[in-house]
Parts: structure tokens; sequence; C-alpha cells
């Protein structure tokens, strides 16, 4: 259909972090991961595994435990603080000190008021009970000291006892005492190494199940304090645990990352003897894993590898759906200077500015590469204010202006190139401040003509700054018309400069006039997150994709959607809803504004508007080509869909002058390859 | 299509000739009556084959005619001791104790008349009622000599045909058919009376059958030889020739076109009953007989069955009849018998039939003349009479059975115009050798396509066991030994025959055959000449390098023969031998040194073709190495072009 000149960039070192805890709040379905970094995400189950927020780490914060109460979310780390978040600015709220040292494990009571903090200690290790209040968390008690660290802990509230794991053993705590009232020794695997619990978790009835560095799960009657059964399920520590809300089934895993569930089951159809057994094993993830939990519907499983694999626990038509969600923010990290063809590179705590290469070449055959007849340059490498971690950038259309925004400010600057097209150019970077101060952003774009900035501020507001002038103005601050408490947080601008849209996690789509500077319309609510917005460049017209994989046409002048819209909803592809993987960008092609682009993370998408949508019978791509059909000739019917799967992951598409394409992509092996090493495994052959 | 179904046993007889007749039953559709000599009736249900009923005559009493149950009076009738009429109800258990009738005459047949009561049908071709027993009807036989051969009826819903057909002990060339049409009062009865005289000759039909169409009755007459012929009021036709007939046969009127045939054999002389499309002159459909059959297979119907004695079997033929269609008949043509037009060509039969009779044409002069007139009289007039494979068959065997003269000029005429084909070798091959004519052998392999591996195997058999000298003096004229030159001996390697009759068997062993059919044929050879085969097989083995002779080209065959068969086909041709007597070569001594030579020779080729397969791994590495890397690196940056479908 279409013939590109694609410039291929993977000098896009993008490395995400390893996932160290996940917690889910059953009440709201959101996800909550905590990375090394001590960054945390949430995710929403409910749109479709949305990865809606990233909460920015604290400078030398840790982040060990993370807990849900009532839709409050509640970290802890080995710095000592148990914390709450403000989901709404993506800030810490407050932070409650526990004075005994670094805190390793949380866990709830049934009633959700009592948090018990496992504290680890140097030499020896407590609990501490946290009662939970409505401003904030009040430290209740601290149980007896014990002997070394404790490293896990587990409510039993029917009993109100604690269980918590440690070294060579396990104890159970009465809370009204605070005294140990049982210790169940565990044994040892040498002679000299001790045996550390790293989880422990209880069921209903009084069950006791650990997973320790030995590799083995055990389960434990908790009354008497003896041994059920134990399994040599893995071949080093298993680190993470957790049973299901009926404490029936039990799922394992830790540095051998294989996911193993145990089950536990009558002895045979008849009987109500019931033993556990152990039955499935998932091998999915290639490094440790680090943290599993449970929803209503799946299994959460996330570690060292950094990516988060969702597990349906039913069968659906006698297979079991399985969800790699690969370790690419929603969020945009690539920014372009299409005049200048420049691309900015948001990393952690640092931009990186680079002028593309370029040819004059063409070929008629796919795949070529072309000779280049100028290299990619690195222009610029801007560091963060005191490597704070950087929330979102910009960078004005002719390359003049960048924007970054941190947790605490916003930062402009004015970059001049003196001779753009030179081996080595002449250049100059300044810093614009601004005043008075602006809000930290969320979102930041520059209108095309660069006359403008609007910035998505953290407290749902929109802040349009004029740059016409020697020093920026801020314009005016535009209020959400709904209440912005979950969220915004995501911003287009017209190239016109006419309009500004925005979603936010509430399923809204607002749209703003730039020249009223006021809130204009508003798209109809949707039962889902919008997860990209993009205008149509020269009529009136905005596009947005919807966690459920919906795209509606939004016509703003008739306030309705357009024919197409209509068209496509009244008729939507099964294959194209059942996609497991959200559309994290669009936009129209500048030129033939009836195309338009949708990027995903392993692929991208090209809808034709003036061919016919495919038959729910049409297949839209071949997921897998099997060696049958690769010599079939491809349908020959035309429909509307077209699709590109050459490039993984993608994190950024753009269509640049002529017919060049810009595609950021970073290869899931290159990714692999910074990871730490896995445990070594004997393989037949090897 | 109509099809005939496999056959079963209704019922076992006491011997072959056992069974009198079989009548349906006209009041109850499964049943028929089975009447035998040994004063048993039987009424059988045909579909579980079980006896209803039975009735037994008294000793001494015979039963001269079939049993018949007459549905308007609801009684049976049969005949004993030829003149005395019985009738018995359903319920007698006895039927000594019924009503007898004496009649005064011999009665040949009973009919059953389903609009009355019966009719009795005598020797002297008068019939009467059974109601009215001494009303005769009809004009009896005039004169001594002649009597009533046959007598059949057909039965409609308002009339009933009887016919007899009268001979004539002297004239028999002449055959007299009396049908009286009943209806269903004795006045309304009429008589038509027709003669059929012409080419008759002397011999007794075998068989009649009445047929009925578009409201006119024809006798159906078959002949000895399958010669079918249909008569009528109007006149006689001929309607073909039924093809592969035994001696004895029968014949039954199934419709308008299909007659049912007993007796008639299939490709593999077995005898069997078949059904016979009379308007496309082929067989439809055929299935054996049980048991071998001695007598006349005589058939009778019932329904949608076929009924016939197999020597001491009543079998069962079940068959569905259609209306057969050119459609159906297309692709059967290789069972039709094709005979010559009598109108057009009567001269050409003539010559014909005066060709392949050995009485005919005695000597060879009156041979050789009567052939020139006949190859000039068809090329004149009727150029497909080459075709017809019957024809030129007969001509075969005519040539090759003569014991007087070899008619040898004739047929290497009729085998250079490739007149013969690879079937008539069957019969053609056998005379040549015997002959031991080398020549007219050699123009076979080069002219005749299809050759049946049994006629290779005996031509390949007579080839090796003959004189090499043989060869020399009689190929001095004809074969052209051009392009042979390559077998002269390399080496220290002697080839075991002479030049000219390497080249001869070397022709034959590079004409197309199928390995299971030489096998077969190669068992019967004698154990000397394949050791002497096996003996140039490895001759050839040694001197033959290349896998595929660049002259074997096998639709050239007229081509002079030249070059050595392929090392494949002599590969294939010693595996073959070796196969057919594997036996003979474990046990036998002579065959020993041969043995070891050729595993000799064919170890070092299988060392020759291992050289090949590493000469072949290197020369595809180096290729591999040859062709550009198809992978390009991409690095870190690249512009490239990108095609979406």
């Amino acid at each position: 259909m279409e013939e590109f000149r694609v410039h291929r960039v993977r000098f896009f070192q993008y490395q995400p972090n390893a996932v160290h805890c996940l917690a889910y709040d059953n009440a709201f379905q959101k996800l909550a991961l905590s990375r090394s970094d001590s960054s945390v995400e949430i995710w929403s189950e409910k749109d479709n595994w949305y990865q809606e927020k990233i909460i920015p780490p604290n400078e030398g914060g840790s982040v060990e435990a993370l807990l849900w109460s009532e839709g409050r979310l509640f970290s802890a780390g080995l710095h000592g603080d148990l914390q709450e978040y403000n989901l709404c600015t993506l800030t810490s709220k407050y932070a409650v000190p526990c004075n005994n040292g670094a805190i390793w494990c949380l866990a709830l009571n049934d009633e959700r008021s009592r948090i018990a903090a496992s504290i680890m200690g140097t030499e020896d290790g407590c609990v501490v009970l946290y009662e939970i209040t409505p401003t904030g968390v009040e430290y209740h008690r601290t149980l007896d000291r014990q002997e070394g660290r404790i490293l896990s802990v587990a409510w039993y509230d029917p009993e109100n006892v604690i269980v918590t794991g440690g070294i060579d053993n396990i104890r159970i705590w009465s809370v009204k005492s605070g005294h140990a009232i049982q210790r169940l020794t565990m044994g040892r695997q040498l002679h000299n190494k001790e045996t550390i619990v790293w989880a422990v978790a209880v069921t209903r009835d009084f069950t006791i199940v650990s997973g320790d560095s030995r590799g083995m799960t055990s389960f434990w009657n908790g009354r008497q304090g003896t041994l059920i059964k134990a399994f040599q399920s893995h071949k080093a520590d298993v680190l993470a645990l957790c049973v299901d809300a009926a404490g029936t089934s039990v799922f394992t895993s830790g540095v051998d990352p294989a996911v193993v569930q145990f089950e536990f089951m009558p002895v045979s159809e008849t009987s109500d003897w019931s033993i556990w057994v152990r039955t499935t094993v998932h091998l999915q993830h290639s490094h440790d894993v680090r943290a599993l939990t449970l929803t209503e519907t799946s299994l959460v499983s996330a570690g060292v590898d950094c990516q988060l694999i969702v597990n349906e626990l039913e069968l659906t038509q006698g297979i079991r759906m399985c969800r790699h969600h690969p370790p690419i923010p929603q969020a945009p990290l690539v920014h372009t200077a299409k005049a200048v063809k420049m691309v900015l590179l948001q990393y952690a705590t640092g931009l990186e500015l680079w002028r593309l290469g370029s040819t004059d070449r063409r070929s008629e055959k796919d795949g070529r590469i072309l000779s280049l007849s100028s290299n990619p340059l690195k222009l610029l490498k801007l560091t963060s204010h005191h490597d704070e971690r950087i929330v979102t950038s910009a960078i004005s259309s002719d390359g003049s202006l960048i924007a970054y925004s941190d947790r605490h400010c916003l930062r402009l600057f004015s970059f001049v190139v003196e001779n753009p097209t030179d081996a080595l150019p002449t250049m100059e970077l300044r810093r614009i401040r601004m005043q008075p101060s602006p809000l930290p952003a969320r979102s930041l774009t520059f209108t095309e003509d660069g006359s403008h900035l609007v910035s998505l501020t953290c407290e749902g507001t929109v802040q349009v700054f004029d740059m016409s002038g020697e020093q920026p103005k801020l314009e005016a601050t535009l209020q959400s018309p709904s209440d912005g408490g979950n969220g915004v947080h995501l911003l287009a601008v017209n190239p016109s400069g006419k309009y500004i849209a925005t979603g936010d996690h509430s399923n809204n789509v607002h749209i703003y006039s730039l020249k009223k500077l006021k809130h204009d319309c508003s798209l109809p609510q949707y039962a889902f997150q919008p997860t990209a917005l993009a205008f149509h460049p020269s009529s009136p017209e905005l596009v947005v994709a919807y966690s459920d994989r919906r795209i509606v046409e939004y016509n703003i002048a008739r306030r309705e959607y357009t024919p197409w819209s209509r068209q496509l909803a009244s008729n939507p592809h099964p294959q194209w809803l059942r996609g497991h993987s959200r559309i994290n960008q669009i936009m129209y092609h500048p030129r033939q504004p009836h195309q338009f682009f949708l990027r995903e993370n392993t692929m991208f998408w090209i809808i034709d508007k003036t061919q016919p949508l495919p038959e729910p019978s049409q297949k839209l791509y071949q997921q897998y080509r099997s060696k049958k059909n690769l010599y079939k000739k491809k349908s020959q019917t035309k429909h509307a869909f077209h699709t590109c799967t050459k490039y993984k992951f993608l994190l950024h598409l753009d269509i640049l002058d002529e017919d060049f394409l810009l595609i950021v992509e970073r290869p899931p092996l290159a990714i692999l390859d910074n990871l730490p090493p896995v445990l070594i495994q004997k393989k037949f052959g090897t | 299509m109509s099809t005939l179904s496999e056959a079963s046993t209704l019922c076992t007889l006491s011997n072959a000739n056992d069974l009198i007749g079989l009548e349906t039953h006209h009041s109850e559709p499964n049943l028929v009556i089975i009447t035998r000599r040994n004063r048993n009736i039987t009424v059988l249900d045909v579909n579980d084959q079980k006896p209803v009923k039975d009735w037994t005559a008294k000793g001494g009493q015979q039963l001269s005619c079939p049993a018949i149950f007459c549905p308007a009076t609801g009684q049976y009738a049969t005949v004993i001791n030829e003149k005395i009429l019985v009738t018995w109800n359903q319920g007698d258990l006895v039927i000594d104790k019924t009503k007898k009738i004496r009649l005064g005459k011999s009665v040949h047949r009973l009919v059953s008349c389903p609009s009355r009561c019966h009719v009795i049908a005598f020797e002297d071709a008068t019939f009467c009622w059974s109601d009215k027993p001494s009303d005769f009807q009809g004009s009896p036989i005039a004169c001594d000599t002649d009597s009533v051969t046959w007598c059949g009826c057909h039965c409609l819903k308002e009339q009933t045909y009887l016919v007899f057909v009268i001979r004539n002990t002297k004239n028999k060339s002449l055959l007299k058919i009396r049908a009286y049409q009943l209806g269903a009062d004795i006045e309304n009865s009429e008589v038509l009376n027709w003669q059929i005289s012409d080419n008759l000759g002397n011999e007794e039909p075998l068989d009649f059958a009445l047929q009925y169409q578009s409201s006119q009755l024809y006798l159906l007459i078959l002949w000895p030889g399958g010669d079918l012929l249909r008569s009528c009021l109007t006149g006689t036709e001929e309607l073909g020739k039924i093809s592969h007939m035994s001696d004895t046969a029968s014949i039954l009127a199934l419709d308008d076109t299909q007659v049912a045939v007993s007796g008639i054999l299939s490709d593999s002389r077995q005898a069997g009953i078949g059904i016979w499309d009379v308007r496309f002159r082929l067989l439809i459909s055929w299935q054996p007989f049980l048991e071998p059959v001695s007598s006349k297979p005589q058939l009778y119907r019932h329904q949608d069955r076929l009924f016939t004695v197999c020597d001491r079997r009543l079998c069962v033929y079940p068959f569905t009849l259609s209306r057969s269609t050119i459609g159906a008949a297309l692709g059967k043509l290789g069972q039709t018998a094709i005979t010559l037009e009598k109108s057009q060509t009567s001269k050409l039969t003539s010559l014909f039939n005066d060709l392949i009779s050995p009485a005919k044409t005695p000597t060879e002069k009156k041979f050789k003349d009567t052939f020139a007139k006949f190859v000039s009289f068809v090329a004149t007039h009727n150029e497909d009479v080459w075709h017809h494979l019957d024809l030129m068959e007969s001509l075969v065997k005519r040539c090759a059975n003569e014991k007087k003269f070899w008619p040898r000029e004739e047929l290497l005429d009729l085998i250079t115009k490739k007149h013969l084909t690879g079937s008539m070798c069957v019969s053609l091959f056998p005379a040549l050798v015997s002959h031991r004519d080398v020549v007219l052998l050699h123009r076979c392999l080069q002219y005749i396509e299809d050759i049946p591996e049994s006629s290779l195997v005996q031509c390949l058999a007579f080839y090796v066991s003959t004189d090499d000298n043989k060869f020399s003096i009689e190929f001095e004229d004809s074969v052209d030994v051009n392009g042979s030159s390559s077998l002269s001996p390399s080496g220290t390697l002697k080839c075991p025959f002479e030049h000219d009759k390497a080249t001869v068997i070397n022709h034959l062993l590079m004409y197309p055959s199928n390995d299971i059919f030489l096998l077969e044929s190669l068992r019967t050879v004698d154990f000397s000449v394949i050791l002497d085969l096996l003996g140039y097989l490895f001759y050839l083995m040694n001197v033959t390098t290349s896998p595929v002779a660049p002259s074997e080209k096998p639709l050239k065959r007229n081509l002079p023969a030249a070059g050595r068969p392929s090392l494949l086909k002599v590969v294939d041709w010693a595996s073959v031998v070796l196969d057919a007597h594997l036996t003979q070569m474990v046990l036998s001594t002579e065959a020993r040194k041969v043995l070891v030579e050729l595993h000799q020779v064919v170890m070092e080729q299988v060392h020759f073709y291992d050289e090949l397969v590493g000469l072949e791994v290197l020369l595809a590495q180096l290729k591999q190495s040859r062709t550009p890397a198809n992978k390009q690196f991409i690095g870190h940056y690249c512009i490239e072009t990108l095609h979406i479908a």
C-alpha cells in the first residue's frame, strides 16, 4: 500500500528496572508495582492492564513492601519509614518512621485496620503494628523482639495471631500478648547454611505455607505446629508466594523462575480427605521472580526480567490465556523536532538530543538498507538537576525550545544550533527562568508554531504559556470541568493551535479552546480510559484510542462522531478487539489525513479511512505463520487495516517529511542483555 | 446403469438336473414355487430363504412340469406323468388326494394367467384353459417331423401371449413360430404365425426369450457363438453378437434393451451371468457362477432377482435395472464385439474370412494372393479395418498357427506398418521363436508398443540361448548396426556375446517394462539362460559408467539401436533377474563365480557414488560460501525501506 524510508533508531538505550514487589487492590482492581529504582507504578486491570501512573522515586528511597488498604497505597523499605502516597499528585503524602530499622515486609489484617510491619534489624528483628486512621497511620505497639531477622509476615485474624518467617524458623505470635506462642523449626540443607524463610502465608484453616532458601515449599499445621507436607519445588530460593482467597491454591516462585501451583485436592473424587499436591508449572520468566499476586481472575508475576506476566486462572476455550506486558512505559519517552529532524530521548535522569542521519538514495526493494549521506549525531546530553527523575519532556518543532519537568519543577531551555548541517555544529543551550515558577508538569507539549507551551500540571489543570515574548508568560490556567481527582495523563494540541485536548483517568476527554482559553466541549464519557489522542492536521477532528482498543473520531465543530467513526463502531473487528496491547500513540498522516498511524508495543498499524473496513471473517494479520501458510499468497482483498510487525519494542513512531518515517525501537534482546545473570540450570545436552 | 449383485444360494438341490422349474407365486410377492424331479414342490420365501409350504408327490408318479399357482382360483396346479393335471389348495397336506384330470395329450407346460384360470400348453402346440380341459384350441402340428422345442408365455394385465417355437427335424433352417394372443375370454384368442428361415444353418438355437416392446411381442433367439436374433411378425433383425459366450447359454429379456445371459465368459474365461445391452451391444454387469456349471444354466426371473442352477445350488442374483444410456455405456467399449457391416463390405468379409480360414487358403501362394488382395482392397475402401483388434488378432493367430508355410513377408508387412498391437505379441512371439526369426522379433521390438513383459522375457530367453552366428548371418542385410561401436570390448573384459547379438539384446533391455511383471515371467526362464544373461549384465555394468545413456529415448524406438542401456536400467534388470531366481542362485555352484564378480562391480559402483556424495557436499559448501550474505547488519541506526502491504 505504502512505501517508506525508515529512520530505524536503536541508539536509545532505555533500560527498565527489575520489579521488586506487587500489591493488588481488589476493590479498585488496581495493581501497584515497585521497581528496583523505588518507583511505583499503578496498573488498572479493568482497563485492559493499562499502566496509569508512575510515582517517581524519592532520592535514596527504597520500596520493599507495598500494601493497599481501601484504595490507599502504603509502602515501606530499607529506610525504615512507612509512607502513604498521594495517588493524584503522585508524591509521598507522609512517612511514619518505625524507629527499629529496615522494614522488610508488610501485612494487613482482615479488617484492613492494622498493618504489621516486619522489621529486619541487624541482629534481631521485631514486628511493629500500626493503626490505620482516616488521615494517616499511627504507631500501635511492638511485639517482642526475637533473635535473628524477620523476613516475612502474615496475619491470621480468626485466632488473632501473626506468623513470621525468619532464619531457620517460623514463629507464631499472639497479637494480644505480644509474645511468641509457637516456633516451627526449619531443617537445613547444609549444616552450616541457615535456612531463610523468604515468604509465609496463612490459609483460612490455619495452614501456614512457607517458602525458603532451600527451594522448598512447606505446608504446616498452624495449631499444632507440625509439618504437613514439604515439596522441593524449586532449585533455588523461593522468594514469592501467594494464596488464593479460598485457601486451596498456592503459587510459589523465586530465583528458579518456574511458577509452581499447589492445590489442596481430595485424594479421590468421592473422598473428603484432601492433600496438597503440586499441579501446574509455568515457565515464562527468564529471570528471578520477585513477586506474585493474585487478582480475582488471574495470577500476576514479575521479577528481574522487568516484564509483567498475567496468567488467567480459568481456561477460556480450553486455553490458558497468558499476557506478557513488556516493560515499556505508556507515556512517551521520545519527542521529535520534525522541522530540523532532531530526536529528544528522555532517560531516567537526563535528556539526549540527536540529529538524525540523512540519505538521498531510494530502493524499490523492501528491507534494503540505504547508504547514509550523513550520520546521526548526538548534539546534547542534559542531566537533570540533582539527578531528579524526569517525569516528562518536550521539544518545539524547530528544536529551539526544550522543556522538561521533574517532581518539583518545570524547566525550560532555549537551544540554538549555529550551523546545523555541519559535522560538528556549534550549539548554545540557555535556561529560561520562568516567573512565577510553574507547577511541575505531568505532560508537556509545544504548539506547532512554537508560540505556546501547554503543560498538564500534577494538579490536573492545564497551564498555557505564551512563548512569543522575551519571557514566557503564563496565559491561563484551565480547570478541568470534571473532578480531576483521579489525575489527567493525556495532552494533545491542535496543529493549527486552536484546541487542546486532555484525557484523564476518569475516562473523560475534554477539549479546550486555545484562542478563548476556556473549556470548549467534552467527548461522551466512555467505560474505558483513553490511551492516545491526536488532532486532524487541518479539520477540527480528534481521534481517540481507548484502553479496550476502541477508536473514535470526533468532530469538534459539529459536536458529534464522524460518520467513519460510527461505521467503525457499528462493526468492530473481533481480531482487533482481541488484541492484548494498548495503543500507545496515535497520529494522522500530516499530508494524507485520511490515514492515521497507531503504535503498540510490538507493531504499528496504518488505518486508511478511504478503504473499506474489514469483514469480521477477514484476518487483519496472520498472527502465527505456519509453514503451510508461508508460501500461500496473501489474500488480495484490500481493507483499511494495514500492519507492520517488524519492529520490537516500539518506543516511538513519527512521520517526517517526504516519505520518511521515524521509528525508535528497543529490541527485547538488548534489554535482556543488560539484565543480571540467571540461575544456571543444567539443560539437556549442555 | 443396471447392476448385478453377488450371488447367494437360495437352496441346495440333490443334483444338477434336479430342478424342473421355478415359478412366481402370483399372489404373494416374495414367494416362488420350486418343482423338483424328486417329486417335491416347495414354496420358498426368497427374502429369508425359508420354505413356506412343501408337498411331495407319491412314489411312482413323475412331476413333468413346473407347478404353478393360479391367483384366480387360489389353487396350485401341476402335471403328473405328462398327462394328468393335478390341482390342490393351499391348505391341502397331500396332493394325491386332490382333484385330478386326465388330459388326452402330453403337456408341455402350464401357464398361469393372472386374469383367469391357467392355461395348459400341449406338446403339439395346442392349448386349453384349465376350466375347459377338453376344449383344445389352436391347430396341432401337422407332420411328425415337427416338434415344439420351446414354449414361452408373456403375461400382461389383460392379455397373455403364448408362443410355441416349432422346429422341423429335417429342414433345420426353418423355425415356425406360433403365437397366441389370449384375451380375457376364450373366443378372443388370436393366432400369429410366422417363420424364420434365412441364414440359420444347421445349428440348434441355444435359447429363446420373449420381449415385449412398444405393444409388440418379439422373440429373441440366441445362437451358438453368441449371435442374437430378434424376430416378430413383420420380420427378423440381427441384434449383433454377444461376445465371449460359452457353449451352453440361456437368455432372458429384462426390458426392451437389456437381456440377462447366463453362460457368458469373463476376461479370465470364467463363466458367469451377465446383463447384456442389446442397443449398445456391450456387457453392462457380470457376476461369476458360484460353482462350475456343466448343463445348460437355465435362467428364471422373479421380480428383481435372477435364478440359475449352479451345480447343486439354486443361486439368486439380485439386480437393479436402469435405462441404458450412452453415458453409462462409455468406457465399456472394450467388451464390445465388432463385426463387419455386412451390407457395405461383404467382399471384404469374404476376403478376410478366406484369409483367416486354413481351409480356404491352404497354400502359401493362395494365402499371399489373398493377403495382397485384402491389403489393396482395404487401402482403397476401408482403412479402419486395421484398427479392428479382433480381426487383426484372428489374422495374427492364423499366421502364427499355420504349420504348412511361414508367412514371413506378410507378418513383416503388418509389423512395419504398425497394424499390430502389444497384446497380439502373446500369440505372435511363440511362433516367431519357434521359427527362430530374430529379425522379425527385432522388428516387433522396434515397431510395436506396449509389448507384454511375458513376451519380452520369452524373446530375451530366445536371444540369449541362440548362437551368436545366427545373429550375424541374419543381420547382415536387415539390422542397422550404426552407433554400436561403443560396445567393443573394453580393456581386458570381453563381451560374452557377439556384437550383433549384444546390439539386439541391448535394444530389448532398453524396452520399457515393469519390474513386477518381469519378475513373474522371468521365473519361468531356464536357469542356464539366466546365468548367461547375468554374465552379460555384469559385463554391461562394468563398461557402463553413466547412469543415463544419452541415446535412451524410448519414444523413438524406430531409430537405429545405438548405444547401451543406461546403468540404472542394467541395475534394474540385474535386480529382477536375481530376485526371480534367488533360490537357484543360492544353490547352484555355477552361479557362484558370476555372483562374486557382480558383487565386486556393484561394490565399486557404490564406492564411486560415495565419492560423488562427498563431492556434492563439497560443492554445496562452496556454493553457499560464494553466495552473498542475506542478513544485513542494522546496528544502532540505519535508514531502510519499508513496504507495507
